[in-house]
């Protein structure tokens, strides 16, 4: 099976998405702040400890991965585009292979 | 301060507000709340892809955010967990701090009051309770220290909840130079590669240049420096009809280069130099300095061709400054500059002579057939010498920025009583050709014109004072400008013609065709000339069937080259804008021709003031080698229309056989079907008589059973 792109409508989706994706990093961002400020706010209770912990080891990884699962996605479709743009369907294999 | 000693070290850790506490909670659960909203967003525009991708794995592509967004709404279950927490914690907080506060507003003063007014009223009471402070003070601690124990079960609680939530996802490598995985120059590259590859749109362009807009200084030279293509190749500037509505249109350029900081364009003017030198918009003065920038990396690059390096050279040559008439010395200005054409792979260029930022009246002009930037000295003699002429604030500009036809080998001066077949070896010799009758060159080149014109226009209104705007065009640049001056979003002021190849039919037929504002005299400021001892104008009209603009159903002003009229001059007797050889030919723009004090005056706005003419000599009594090349086009225009009725002809006899056919196969047909039908009659007949004999025979044997019993 061949690759067929409908080249400017799916540069145009991948400039869509990028809008989206490549500002996830800065919203992982506003969630590190948040749980630091949710810290500070029990700073001298017992209950700072956990919520350090919850936030390293829980919310930013699993935040950071959801991320790095869209940049895959969206990658991927780039390096399709630039691929068969390139005429080397191989990497356009590769790409698609790595969308996840 | 009370008479009764309470240990209170139980709750020194308990907030004594919780609004900290909600606010930030709220903002852990929103933030959570954001990832999702945002990764649904991404995957709702993902999902868009279907239609537009065909290939290996298309379904699992186009499903493959769903896994993000189920990790998101989990993410989104985890940080509301959290929030949920934080908020039954804080309800505690309120609670003990609501009984702390009653503790110390209400039973300490009534546990004091009931020590007071009972016990230590007098020194007999105080004899016969003797530990009545120590059991009332118990009993105020074991309240108090309930109070603390609740706190230390709320925290408790609140730790093992949040103790509780757990990793959903489990880490995923990056896989691409992308997002977390990219520097912001590894995405530049990127958006550099997609605005030059094949098929790339305005909006691929315009994520470049914004993208290149968010870099320091500093990205912009390691850019530069990690990807050389990118300092000498500028992407492409758009052609999206109308012609400067593409990316980047005067008007973006102008606002793209606004939105910089001093240190961004300094940064891009040095390392950049091809984007910044042709991007309509920047001022002129800062594309020269990136053009000539340019042009310093590429003479000193041996990868490029001899041809090209020449026309490297001569670029070079073409900006040194000359003096005027008056001995001034007037600046020169690289206003584009493409290294490589990806079309021709020669190079392009534009060279002004004045300053086109501030001058008030400004030509471009257009050169024809055999031009090129391996002749820019040339041309912009050309365009020096129209400077020369004129008065004032204005500049002249020579623009090569199309790939224009080659010149064919025979122009009719060696006519020898027959004309020459297209294709024969007359026309063609060597690198010479027929694409001068061609209109393909005029076509891609007039679109770019139409883009520089309009982007000149834009820049120069980002400034607020657009000039005059003259274009002079040569030979097939007529042909080319033509075409540019159908397609401007902009009228400019005068059109100039000089020895045209004829313009095409299917551009203009008419001077009121063209993008050019009415004169006094309510007619479009179009202006032509044509010499009647120019060889090559006339073959080029005639050759490819396009109209002379000198001709008087044109409609253009027409001026002669050949001594008519009011203003004096040398007749013009050659095709070229200037005699270089010196023989005593006179072109078009050689100076003291009678066509360059024409075009002189014309220009300096006194248009008005020139004797026009009918048309020119050769429209109305034309050579009689033109004569012949004019009968030989009718000749086999004639032909063709012969050939069109005897295909027409046959086509008619061919339908006449048809219809023939059809008549004989109908007659047939009826003719069979007659048979059948008296076929099933006769059968019909047949059966009618068997059964009257049937009935006969059996009439027979009941006769002869009565008979014979």
């Amino acid at each position: 099976m061949r690759y067929r792109l409908e080249q400017p409508g799916f540069n145009q989706l991948l400039r869509d998405a990028d809008d989206v994706v490549l500002n996830l990093p800065e919203h992982v961002v506003g969630l590190e702040d948040a749980v630091a400020d949710l810290k500070m706010a029990l700073d001298n209770t017992d209950c700072s400890g956990s919520v350090e912990t919850c936030g390293a080891d829980v919310l930013l990884p699993d935040a950071r991965a959801t991320v790095v699962r869209c940049e895959n996605v969206v990658g991927a479709g780039w390096g399709i585009s630039e691929a068969v743009s390139a005429g080397d369907e191989s990497m356009a294999d590769d790409a698609r292979g790595n969308a996840k | 301060m009370s008479i009764f000693s309470i240990d209170t070290s139980g709750l020194k850790n308990l907030p004594a507000d919780t609004e900290g506490i909600r606010t930030a909670a709220r903002a852990v659960k929103s933030a959570g709340q954001t990832i999702e909203d945002e990764t649904t967003s991404a995957k709702t525009t993902w999902n868009g892809i279907r239609p537009l991708y065909e290939g290996p794995g298309e379904q699992a592509l186009a499903t493959s955010m769903a896994p993000a967004v189920l990790d998101a709404g989990e993410l989104v279950e985890s940080t509301t967990s959290l929030k949920e927490a934080a908020f039954t914690l804080a309800d505690e907080i309120d609670d003990l701090n609501t009984r702390k506060g009653t503790f110390w507003d209400t039973t300490v003063p009534d546990q004091e009051s009931n020590y007071n007014d009972n016990y230590a009223d007098s020194a007999a009471s105080r004899r016969q309770y003797p530990h009545a402070k120590a059991t009332l003070q118990q009993e105020l601690q074991r309240d108090f220290d309930a109070i603390t124990e609740d706190w230390e079960t709320a925290q408790t609680t609140f730790n093992s909840t949040v103790d509780g939530i757990a990793r959903i996802s489990s880490d995923t490598p990056a896989h691409f130079d992308y997002g977390t995985n990219s520097t912001r120059i590894d995405r530049a590259a990127r958006l550099y590669r997609v605005a030059m590859g094949e098929g790339a749109t305005a909006e691929d362009v315009e994520a470049y240049y914004a993208y290149l807009g968010k870099l320091s200084d500093q990205e912009i030279e390691a850019f530069a420096a990690t990807h050389p293509d990118s300092r000498t190749a500028p992407p492409p500037v758009s052609a999206e009809p109308p012609a400067g509505d593409g990316y980047p249109a005067g008007k973006h350029g102008a606002d793209w280069w606004d939105s910089l900081s001093t240190e961004q364009q300094a940064a891009l003017t040095a390392m950049l130099p091809a984007l910044v030198g042709n991007t309509n918009g920047v001022p002129y003065s800062d594309r020269n300095r990136a053009n000539v920038t340019t042009l310093k990396l590429v003479r000193n690059d041996p990868d490029y061709t001899a041809e090209q390096r020449e026309a490297f050279e001569s670029i070079a040559k073409s900006l040194h400054p000359e003096e005027d008439r008056d001995g001034n010395t007037v600046p020169r200005g690289l206003l584009h500059f493409i290294p490589v054409d990806p079309a021709s792979q020669r190079p392009l260029a534009s060279v002004a002579v004045g300053d086109v930022d501030t001058a008030d009246n400004v030509t471009f002009t257009v050169a024809g057939m055999g031009s090129g930037t391996n002749n820019m000295t040339g041309e912009v003699g050309n365009a020096q010498n129209l400077y020369d002429g004129l008065e004032g604030s204005r500049a002249v500009v020579s623009w090569i920025g199309y790939d224009s036809p080659d010149k064919p080998a025979w122009d009719g001066s060696n006519f020898n009583g027959s004309w020459p077949s297209l294709g024969s070896a007359a026309w063609e010799s060597g690198t010479n050709s027929t694409e001068v009758l061609r209109s393909d060159h005029a076509n891609t080149g007039g679109t770019q014109l139409a883009i520089f014109l309009d982007g000149f226009h834009e820049t120069r209104d980002h400034t607020g004072d657009v000039p005059t705007v003259n274009v002079g065009a040569h030979s097939y640049g007529t042909t080319t400008a033509a075409v540019g001056l159908t397609e401007t979003k902009y009228d400019v002021d005068r059109f100039v013609m000089y020895g045209s190849a004829g313009i095409d039919p299917s551009v203009a037929d008419h001077a009121s065709d063209f993008n050019v504002k009415e004169g006094s005299d309510g007619k479009a400021q179009v202006y032509a000339t044509l010499a009647y001892d120019d060889p090559w104008a006339p073959a080029g009209q005639i050759g490819s069937e396009r109209l002379s603009p000198t001709a008087e159903e044109f409609g253009a002003h027409v001026f002669s080259s050949d001594g008519e009229g009011n203003i004096d001059g040398q007749v013009g007797n050659i095709h070229y804008q200037d005699s270089s050889d010196g023989d005593g030919d006179w072109g078009y723009l050689e100076p003291d021709s009678q066509s360059y004090n024409t075009i002189d005056q014309i220009l300096s706005g006194e248009a008005d003031a020139v004797e026009y003419i009918d048309e020119a000599r050769q429209d109305s009594d034309p050579k009689r080698v033109y004569e012949l090349m004019q009968d030989a086009i009718d000749a086999k225009n004639t032909t063709i229309e012969v050939k069109e009725d005897v295909v027409e002809w046959f086509g008619d006899r061919k339908d006449d056989a048809v219809e023939a056919k059809d008549a004989v196969v109908d007659w047939t047909g009826d003719r069979k079907d007659d048979v059948v039908d008296f076929a099933g009659e006769a059968k019909d007949e047949v059966v009618d008589r068997a059964d009257d004999a049937r009935d006969a025979a059996g009439d027979a044997w009941d006769w002869a059973k009565d008979k014979f019993p």
